[in-house]
Parts: structure tokens; C-alpha cells; sequence
């Protein structure tokens, strides 16, 4: 015998809801590189270009704040060593998009430029935090160039992307 | 006299930093980070709903001498009682392997050693804890130095940012660069990491664990009204913290050393090292909170002995639970899988599941055979309900706004 | 033993007459229940009650339909949490009993007379002690004490 008989649940609804949670979540995984049409690419592109900026002012920041003797040596290396993922992720997300179009490709190229030059002076600025202490003149440059190519990436693409919107 | 005032000082401090986890330190900073201070009115309303939910369950533990779980299957029934163990535990493990990852990362920040070969070594020290330590002992212990995350309240004054303009971020709306659904995205997962479902548990099996009477009612619900709101504070200057320093950078929060940048720019190094024992201690306390509630929803619900109270040989079961819990934690974390996101995914769930484990605990306080004359008032009712209105609303939306921005894109 | 389950719930019954002392209803006051032993330690949860007819006389496995008095025989626990689920009825050798004899107030919670180590329905609870946690260093140690 069962107790409370009459509170289950039927049992179509209980197999309902567990598909549809399911089905949500897997969703919600699906990974940006798939998604086929150019607006969606770039978006995708101008997210990872972000990512990039952000982690190049982070690898600045840190290296600022190294500089002037206000964040522990192994504290500053692990955000620079965050800093060095986030930018290699950057460049992986957008060499691994796929887009259709000749236009959409050419901005996603100058895009991957930018991205790529980024990584070289977040790795820089490692291996700075890692020496006896020295200037951070030439990094904090360093870092400021790429900033800026990256800057000018993001105005490419946010322009590709409005032509789309505007044809 | 003294010893009482003693007490009460303590159970507010502990109050205030036991209030952060994992959760609220990542979400708190990606906000602020990415909407400044706009969010800052959901950590507002999911401190009051905690206010309200944890003085029910206190009060719950106290006056029935019962854990919440027992009652909810005495009350519910083994099958809906099961569903919500189901989708409770699941939740509580995800925000268990956050805690630990967690921990992890902080424990990075002040080696510089990979976080993936602190994650072992982070749940032998919580299955330590939990197998030796007294109970007061851990709470004590873990909240007072978790205490030290008040620094982030110190460098938002270092900081001296422009007070005026740091208020007028405080209003409800969406910035410019950011869509709607991604704001109200964020809103969820910030309401999901101050009304995390585990505290519920925690605080209705902590109450018999400490064992509360009666008397001790006046003195929790102190603890709990003077003690979130200030952790709450806590939250706030996190989110702070990154909107004056991170947001103008253009820095977007992913991991948590972004988190000792505005500190190092406000305090220096002794802040940062002040903030990182806070870190630590903040994910512990909650990684240690996590792995409990996992063996109290479980042994509660299939009647076996529990508590940290006893001998781990007379609660064999729980600490068994507990030890597979810890088990899957590190097996997780192995993947190789990113903390923060996992953390991101906890808190937006635990958005999900809230609705499931407050509605049995406003059944329960509203029961005369359990609570006798210390049924809820007409005030308090009127709060659960309406909370329990906006937690089904955030519940409901949660799912189809992380399709909808991919998860905060 | 005669053993006996609770029997259907849609038999047309007449009102109550008025008994001496606490009504239980089994729903509301027993199934689901926390039982607790002679030292306040947890032993299970209750999950069904054995009838048996006041004088013995019907015979087993007939259903009770109400038209013979019935006493409370013993509580019933075990790994039976599935059929409480999904429906259906486990074999009776899944089923621990705790004699009613033992029970010696029900309030929130079941409290029995005796110890739960004694009791045939905390087997796994001793074997998970005996097995695993009674051979890791420091599973004798009292938490309250240090």
C-alpha cells in the first residue's frame, strides 16, 4: 500500500518538467561558436574583443599597483596570470568562428590581430612582475599600445556590425 | 550581564561575516563591475527575504526542537517532500563545489599556486573541520575572520570616489551599453546569491545544533536583524569597489584576483592581505555551511542521526553524506572546470530552487502542533507571502533569461 | 503475525464515536514521522503502521475494511521509499518492525523506550560505523568536548 495516495504528482507532468529542464540547460551551454549568421559572429567577436581590453587594463592595473609597491608580488601574479588567460581565451573565441561572409571575415581577421598582439604584453607584463624590480615604463607602454589596437578593433567591428543593421 | 552582551556581540559579528559566500563575492563584483551601483536595490530586497526566512526557520528549530527537513516530509509527504530534496541537494552541491572552488582561488592569491592543487588540500581542511571542530567553534572562527571583508567597506572611503555620483548610480536602470534582459539577468542571479536555499537549512538545523530554546529567540533574531543587513552592506561595497575602480577600466569581473585590484589602488598591501584572510575565511565558513546542509536535508529527510553534536560514530550516515558531497566537490573541480563559472551557474540556480524550500518553511511556522502559540503574526505572514511572490517570479524567470543572454554574454 | 495494511481509504465510514483520551489520525500524527529512541538519538522515519484485529480471529491478508476493530500492531519502517513514491507494495521481508509496545509518546516525533542499537531497522546505520566511519582516526571523538 502507499500513503497519500492522492498527492502524487502524475507522472507525464514529473517526465515533462525533467525534459524541459533538460532541454533549458543544455541550451543555455550551447557554445557561441556554433551560431551560423554574421550579426551573431560579430557580436560573438565584439564580446571577445572586450574580454581582451578588459584583460589588458587588469594586467594594467595590477602592474600599477605592483609598481608603486601597493599589491603583493604572488597577489599581482595571479592576476596577470588571469589577466594572460582571459586574452589567449579572447583569441581562441574568435579564431574559432566561423563566419560566412567576405566582409564579416576581413573584420574578423583585423579583430584577430588585435587580439593576438594583446596576448604578448599581458605575457609580458608576467614575466616583469617575475624580475627583480625594474620600471614598468616600457610594459605599462606596452599594455597602452595594445589597449589601443584593441579599441580600434572594437570601432571596426561596432561599424561592420551597424552597416548590417542600416544596409 | 556582560557574558549575555558578549554573546549577543558575538552572534552579530558572526552574523555579519558569515553573511558572504562565494556567490555573493563573485556576482557583487560582476555587477558592479559591468552596472555599477544600479543592482544595488536587489541585494536590498534579497536581505530583507533573508531577514525574513532565517528568523522563520531560527524560530522554526527552536520552538519544535525539529529540523525544517524532518517537518517537510512529515507535512508533505515522501513525494513531494523527495522532489524538493532532489532539486534542494542538487543546488546545495553546485554552491558546495563554488565554495570550494572558491576557497581554492583565494587560497591562489595569497601563493600564486594553482588553484586546481589547492582544491584538494581546500576540502580536507572542510572534512577536518566537520569531523573534529565543535560547532560554536567553526561558526565563531570562520565568521569573525570572514570579519575581514569589512575592508572592502574601508576602501570604498580610501577610495574617496565622488559621493554624489556614486548616488545617483544607485537608482534602478539599465546603463546604456547593456541590454534590458541582461540587466534583469544579473538581478536574478544577485537575488539568487543573497537568498541562497542551503541558509535555510543551515539555519533551522544550526538552531537545534546549538541548541536553542524559546529564551534564544530574542537574541537570534538580533543576530539576524542587525547582522544581514550590515553583511548586506558588505555586498554593496563590493559592488562598489568595482564600479570606482573596474567599471571606468573597462575591466569585466572573471576571476577573483580582479577582485584585489581596487583594494591594492585604496589600501596597499596590508588591505590586500586583510581582504584575502576575508576571502578565505568567507568561502570556507560557507563551504563548511554548504557540506552540512547536504548531510542535514539528506538524513533528515530519511530519518537518520545527525548533527555535529555527536560523536561522527553515532551520526554515521550524515558524515558519510558529507563525505561523498566533499568527494564529488573536488571530482568536479578536476575537470578543470572554472570556478567563477561555476559560482555564476550556482547562484542563477539557487534562484531556481528558492521558491521550493521557502514555501514548507512559511507552511511550518504557520503550524500550531509545531509552533503552539508561536505561529507566525500577521506581519510576518504578509512578508513571506509577498516574498514568496517575487520568488516564484525570479524562479520563473531565471531559466529562459540565461537562454535569452547566453548566460550574461 | 497477522499483518495487515491500512486499508482502502473510500470505505463509507459513520462519525467517529467520541473516544476517551487523544484521537491520532495515522496520516496526519504517524506516517512520516521522525522516531527517536529511549536517548533522543534519530532511528528512522515512520513510513507504515501493521493493523491486527482485536480478537485475532480474521484471517491473514483479508482486507480491513473498518468492520472489525483494529489495534496498532507495530511500526513499520525500511528501504521502502520507492514504492512510497511510485506506487505498489514491497515484499514483507523489506519491512522493519518496531513493536508498539516500545512507543512511549507521540508528539512531534515518535519516542520509543528502548536503545536504538538494539533495533533490527538501524542495520545500515551500524554497518556504515562498523564499516567506515568507526575505522577513520577520530570517529570516537566527542565534538562537545574540545
Amino acid at each position: 500500500m502507499t500513503s497519500r495516495p492522492n498527492r502524487q504528482p502524475s507522472r507525464p507532468a514529473v517526465v515533462l518538467t525533467v525534459v524541459v529542464a533538460l532541454t533549458c540547460g543544455l541550451a543555455a551551454c550551447a557554445p557561441a561558436a556554433t551560431r551560423a549568421d554574421d550579426a551573431g559572429a560579430l557580436d560573438s567577436v565584439s564580446d571577445h574583443l572586450d574580454d581582451s581590453s578588459s584583460a589588458v587594463a587588469s594586467a594594467e592595473l595590477a602592474v600599477r599597483a605592483r609598481a608603486a609597491g601597493r599589491l603583493p608580488a604572488v597577489t599581482a601574479d595571479v592576476a596577470v596570470g588571469d589577466a594572460v588567460e582571459t586574452a589567449t581565451g579572447a583569441v581562441h573565441g574568435i579564431g574559432t568562428l566561423v563566419v560566412a561572409t567576405g566582409d564579416a571575415d576581413r573584420v574578423r581577421d583585423d579583430a584577430l590581430d588585435a587580439a593576438s598582439a594583446a596576448v604578448g604584453p599581458v605575457a609580458a607584463a608576467r614575466t616583469w612582475l617575475g624580475r627583480p624590480p625594474s620600471p614598468a615604463d616600457d610594459v605599462l607602454r606596452a599594455l597602452d599600445d595594445a589597449s589601443s589596437t584593441l579599441d580600434d578593433a572594437s570601432g571596426t567591428v561596432d561599424e561592420a556590425l551597424a552597416r548590417r543593421v542600416t544596409p | 550581564m556582560k557574558s549575555r552582551l558578549l554573546t549577543v556581540a558575538l552572534g552579530i559579528l558572526t552574523a555579519i561575516g558569515g553573511f558572504l559566500d562565494a556567490g555573493d563575492l563573485v556576482t557583487n563584483a560582476v555587477v558592479g563591475s559591468r552596472f555599477g551601483l544600479s543592482l544595488a536595490w536587489v541585494v536590498v530586497v534579497g536581505v530583507v527575504g533573508i531577514c525574513v526566512f532565517a528568523h522563520m526557520s531560527g524560530k522554526v528549530a527552536a520552538v519544535s526542537g525539529r529540523a525544517t527537513f524532518e517537518i517537510i516530509r512529515e507535512r508533505l509527504g515522501p513525494t513531494t517532500a523527495g522532489l524538493n530534496l532532489a532539486a534542494s541537494l542538487a543546488v546545495t552541491v553546485l554552491t558546495l563545489i563554488a565554495e570550494v572552488g572558491g576557497i581554492a582561488l583565494a587560497l591562489q592569491l595569497a601563493s600564486s599556486v594553482d588553484h586546481r592543487l589547492w582544491v584538494p588540500v581546500a576540502a580536507l581542511a572542510v572534512w577536518l573541520v566537520l569531523w573534529r571542530v565543535k560547532f560554536n567553534l567553526m561558526e565563531n572562527v570562520t565568521g569573525l575572520l570572514g570579519l575581514a571583508l569589512v575592508g572592502f567597506a574601508v576602501a570604498v572611503f580610501l577610495l574617496g570616489p565622488d559621493w554624489g555620483d556614486l548616488a545617483a548610480q544607485l537608482v534602478p536602470q539599465v546603463p546604456v551599453q547593456e541590454s534590458a534582459a541582461v540587466y534583469w539577468y544579473f538581478a536574478v542571479a544577485l537575488f539568487g546569491a543573497a537568498m541562497t536555499p542551503y541558509e535555510v537549512f543551515f539555519f533551522s538545523s544550526g538552531g537545534v545544533e546549538d541548541r536553542w530554546t524559546v529564551k534564544d529567540l530574542a537574541t537570534s533574531r538580533l543576530n539576524v536583524l542587525v547582522g544581514f543587513p550590515l553583511g548586506g552592506l558588505l555586498s554593496i561595497s563590493i559592488a562598489a569597489c568595482a564600479a570606482i575602480v573596474l567599471l571606468p577600466a573597462g575591466i569585466q569581473v572573471d576571476s577573483m584576483s580582479q577582485l584585489t585590484l581596487p583594494i591594492a589602488e585604496a589600501g596597499g598591501t596590508l588591505l590586500v592581505a586583510v581582504v584575502i584572510v576575508g576571502l578565505v575565511a568567507a568561502t570556507f565558513g560557507a563551504a563548511l555551511e554548504t557540506a552540512l546542509s547536504t548531510g542535514y536535508t539528506l538524513s533528515q529527510y530519511l530519518g537518520w542521526s545527525w548533527g555535529k553534536f555527536r560523536r561522527p560514530v553515532h551520526a554515521p550516515r550524515f558524515h558519510l553524506a558529507m563525505i561523498l558531497a566533499l568527494v564529488v566537490a573536488v571530482g568536479v573541480l578536476m575537470t578543470n572546470v572554472d570556478p567563477i563559472a561555476v559560482t555564476e551557474y550556482s547562484v542563477v540556480f539557487s534562484a531556481v530552487a528558492l521558491p521550493l524550500t521557502y514555501l514548507p518553511i512559511l507552511v511550518v511556522a504557520n503550524d500550531p502542533e509545531y509552533m503552539g502559540e508561536h505561529v507566525n503574526g500577521r506581519v510576518m505572514n504578509l512578508l513571506g507571502t509577498v516574498y514568496l511572490v517575487i520568488l516564484v517570479v525570479a524562479a520563473l524567470a531565471a531559466i529562459p533569461l540565461m537562454i535569452a543572454t547566453e548566460a550574461g554574454g | 503475525m497477522r499483518r495487515r495494511r491500512t486499508g482502502s481509504r473510500d470505505v463509507p465510514r459513520g462519525p467517529e464515536p467520541r473516544q476517551p483520551g487523544r484521537v491520532l489520525d495515522a496520516r496526519l500524527h504517524l506516517l512520516d514521522r521522525q522516531v527517536l529512541d529511549v536517548d533522543g538519538m534519530p532511528v528512522c522515519t515512520l513510513d507504515d503502521l501493521e493493523l491486527e484485529a482485536v480478537d485475532g480471529r480474521s484471517a491473514p491478508d483479508e482486507p480491513i475494511d473498518g468492520s472489525v476493530p483494529v489495534v496498532v500492531a507495530a511500526l513499520l519502517t525500511g528501504p521502502v521509499l520507492g514504492t512510497r513514491v511510485f506506487g505498489g507494495r514491497p515484499p514483507a521481508s523489506r519491512w522493519h518492525r518496531l513493536s508498539w509496545a516500545h512507543v512511549v509518546d507521540i508528539g512531534t516525533a515518535v519516542r520509543l523506550s528502548v536503545r536504538s542499537d538494539d533495533l533490527d531497522a538501524t542495520w545500515l546505520e551500524r554497518w556504515t560505523h562498523d564499516h567506515i566511519i568507526g575505522r577513520i582516526p577520530g570517529g570516537h571523538h566527542d565534538p562537545e568536548s574540545s
